[in-house]
């Protein structure tokens, strides 16, 4: 894949208040016909609020499915709200943040998602480096606290 | 508000009474056009984990698009580490084993102050609906064709419509916009490089950084050194409903 616009195809065209529909550039248009645009079944758009297990173990803890059933990877778009706050954890401002996120550094546990042919798959990812072993509840540990996701498969591919 | 224009309901919202996020499309504000597209798998450097820089699309617009990049499978990534400019996107970051990667880059320049007017807050009730709507087909596609992806826009999907976006001249360390859209957007944040001005990177989702919204207003914090400049672009959609 490539340059997939096609700026020279008239079929439907409108411009955005303040140019001409004749003139205007892909730029100045509300929509055109010679290009693809995001888009989003209402069906495969939702938020849902989760407690993340009182055990985290290394790997990939989903918190989320949605099923798609594209049969192809789409793209994606997930945010995460922090719910209970610790400053300890993601620090006192943190509150919406784009997927993946994450809040130890060196990135040993984030928050990511994967994406199959027929399913979007949200979660915690720790990858166990200095042998510090599963995450149980407390301050600075995910495990027992709620988070929000607000997720948005794209029918694009 | 223009006097003329053109307005596209959802299916199943009645097109008077919709609110502006229940729209398809209005010519009151844009869309996002994909101007190119594609998947590449990046690989180690030969001998093992290390350092890649490698170029992904040469775009050649003469400005710096927005887009966006996300992992479909491999070894761990962050958006962070692809960057764009006013004639590529590129990846540079830390490979240990093949990362595949979806890359998009949208006709519209991130640096754009725009600011839509909100004409209707309020949200009307949502009936069931058997009208066709509006189905747009891409060029060389059959408007009758199944596969949603052969549509530029389709009234029973929703489109990513764009209420605000903006940028700042002078590095900060913190910014707060306000969008008054009585709900919180979904965003997109862009953070321009320290040492090349002109290279931006998604505003990276890591521990020092931080994002708050609210009804009224859109607030981002970078707690490590140095301040950037940023751009960002501000959606008709919410972050904590379906929207």
């Amino acid at each position: 894949m490539g340059k997939t616009s096609v700026e020279n195809d008239k079929m439907f065209k409108v411009s955005l208040a303040g140019y001409d529909a004749q003139e205007a550039t892909p730029e100045q248009c509300a929509v055109h016909s010679g290009f693809d645009y995001p888009k989003i079944e209402e069906h495969l758009e939702g938020y849902e609020e989760v407690t993340i297990p009182n055990t985290v173990s290394a790997g990939f803890t989903i918190l989320k499915t949605v099923n798609h059933n594209y049969g192809y990877k789409p793209n994606v778009l997930v945010y995460i709200r922090i719910i209970d706050k610790d400053s300890a954890l993601y620090g006192t401002d943190a509150d919406f943040m784009m997927l993946p996120y994450f809040f130890i550094d060196p990135a040993i546990l984030w928050y990511d998602y994967d994406i199959t042919t027929t399913q979007l798959k949200i979660g915690l990812k720790y990858e166990d480096l200095f042998g510090g072993g599963d995450w149980t509840p407390g301050p600075g540990s995910p495990a027992g606290k709620k988070v929000g996701f607000k997720w948005q498969v794209w029918v694009n591919d | 508000m223009s006097i003329s224009g053109v307005k596209v309901s959802r299916i199943g919202y009645d097109v008077n009474t919709a609110s502006d996020k229940q729209l398809a499309f209005s010519s009151e504000w844009p869309l996002l056009p994909i101007e190119a597209e594609g998947d590449i798998t990046i690989s180690p450097p030969v001998g093992g984990p290390g350092m890649v820089t490698q170029d992904i699309f040469t775009h050649n617009l003469g400005y710096e698009p927005v887009f966006y990049v996300q992992r479909t499978d491999g070894g761990n990534f962050w958006p962070g580490w692809c960057w764009i400019n006013n004639s590529k996107l590129w990846f540079s970051g830390y490979v240990s084993t093949d990362i595949n990667i979806k890359w998009k880059i949208f006709r519209r320049p991130l640096k754009t102050n725009y600011t839509s007017v909100n004409i209707n807050t309020t949200d009307a009730t949502h009936v069931i609906d058997k009208d066709y709507g509006i189905y747009i087909s891409r060029p060389g596609k059959d408007v009758s064709s199944t596969d949603k992806r052969d549509f530029c826009i389709r009234s029973d999907v929703r489109q990513l419509m764009i209420a605000q976006s903006g940028y700042t001249t002078t590095p900060v360390s913190q910014k707060t916009v306000t969008h008054n859209l009585g709900y919180r957007p979904m965003f997109f944040l862009f953070m321009e490089s320290d040492g090349t001005p002109g290279d931006y990177t998604m505003g990276t989702s890591a521990s020092d950084f931080y994002v708050t919204a609210t009804d009224t207003q859109l607030t981002w914090i970078l707690y490590t050194p140095p301040e950037r400049n940023y751009a960002y672009l501000i959606f008709r959609d919410t972050l904590t409903t379906n929207g």
